[in-house]
């Protein structure tokens, strides 16, 4: 079996996991193998025509690609449909399956990158297409450690505090980014469905877990001046709820009261921030020099953000 | 005037203030400490003027003042459909 590191997990898998972190060695927390899984899961909770929820169990469906049985939280079974290209199973067992299972653990699941700044982790999130990969490489060749792509797993410590997990995956990057970023000869193959590569950042956190200081919103438009904009509470709580890394599913398994906790709790420790900033990737740079900036400022204010 | 408290809310502390997010339509509010103790005190139907009295109870405000700003704040309550009022004798 392969064994990975995915969002603060230790991974055994039977399928090769393109763009994930490979290890040499450590006990699996999660295993994945390929095996027989029913159609359908007995006396469901929820059913859906893609999916089926039960007490510990999750059972997804995914036409062209096969089902995904997800059994409390630590086993995933995969039974590949006839023909089906395994880079294409890959790639769904290392988005929506991992952050199901993420879901199952009791972990709060944002779509997001992170950043490593001074032994903390800064989130970026938005929609799909505001740069959130792209921005995560520039901080990447600037000496920012990428800490995760896509998915942030955010758990807490025995205080309370929020922690974001390793993941170190490799980002997801387009062309463009790659030769703007003069980041080429670091790809390591074509992402699944997307002209996009997988490409190793130039800095890669190594940490287990470390603590979330902050969470910007990433928006872009045809504006002439970046800004940083904090968020009032019930805003930034409507935020983390909408950048969830599935939103419906956490209220389809009646998530939606401990995300809400959760989501309190963060809010309770760190700052949330609209990143407004210059469409294209030409402006990165600039959007990279301003975050500096904001997280100088905030340190040697010597509060919270 | 009698007041109801409308709708399913999750309510979470941070820090001095309270937030509370619709069940039903998703909408988030925050409350101030004193938004706070009215939300604890419309949990079961209470008339404005029982409101009032044991808001002076708990902080230093006068009654004028009290009832004006109270029902403000209802108003703003009513508007986010987290609460209903009713005329009654009062």
């Amino acid at each position: 079996m392969h064994l990975y590191r995915i969002s603060g997990l230790i991974v055994a898998s039977d399928i090769v996991l393109p763009g994930a972190w490979a290890l040499d060695e450590g006990t699996p927390e999660v295993v994945v193998r390929y095996g027989a899984v029913a159609t359908a899961l007995e006396h469901p909770l929820v059913s859906t025509r893609r999916w089926d929820s039960a007490e510990g169990r999750f059972l997804l469906r995914v036409a062209g690609v096969g089902r995904f049985l997800l059994a409390d939280g630590d086993r995933i079974t995969f039974e590949q449909e006839a023909g089906a290209p395994a880079a294409r199973a890959a790639a769904y067992l290392q988005g929506s399956v991992m952050g199901m299972l993420l879901l199952q653990r009791g972990c709060v699941v944002l779509h997001a990158s992170a950043a490593e700044v001074d032994g903390r982790a800064m989130l970026f999130c938005g929609a799909s297409g505001e740069g959130k990969s792209t921005l995560a490489a520039t901080l990447s060749t600037m000496g920012y450690p990428t800490i995760s792509d896509d998915v942030a797993c955010i758990r807490f410590d025995a205080t309370g505090y929020p922690f974001v997990s390793a993941d170190a995956r490799q980002l997801k990057l387009s062309e463009e980014a790659i030769d703007a970023l003069t980041l080429r000869g670091r790809q390591r193959g074509a992402v699944f469905g997307a002209a996009k590569s997988y490409v190793s950042p130039p800095s890669q956190s190594r940490a287990d877990a470390l603590p979330l200081q902050g969470i910007y919103l990433l928006r872009s438009d045809a504006i002439l001046q970046d800004s940083i904009v904090p968020l009032e509470t019930p805003q930034a709580l409507r935020q983390l709820k909408r950048n969830a890394h599935r939103p419906a599913l956490v209220r389809r398994l009646g998530q939606t009261a401990r995300y809400f906790e959760a989501s309190a709790r963060i809010m309770g420790h760190i700052g949330m921030f609209s990143l407004e900033r210059r469409r294209g990737i030409s402006g990165l740079q600039q959007t990279a020099s301003m975050l500096e900036a904001h997280w100088a400022q905030t340190a040697s204010r010597g509060v919270s953000m | 005037m009698q007041i109801h408290r409308q709708g399913e809310w999750l309510s979470a502390t941070i820090g001095s203030q309270s937030v509370m997010m619709s069940i039903e339509t998703g909408n988030y509010l925050s409350l101030s400490r004193i938004g706070s103790r009215i939300w604890e005190l419309i949990a079961q139907p209470i008339s404005l003027s029982a409101l009032c009295d044991r808001l002076m109870q708990d902080f230093d405000v006068q009654s004028d003042v009290c009832r004006t700003e109270v029902e403000a704040f209802l108003q703003d309550l009513v508007k986010h459909r987290a609460a209903s009022l009713s005329p009654t004798a009062d």
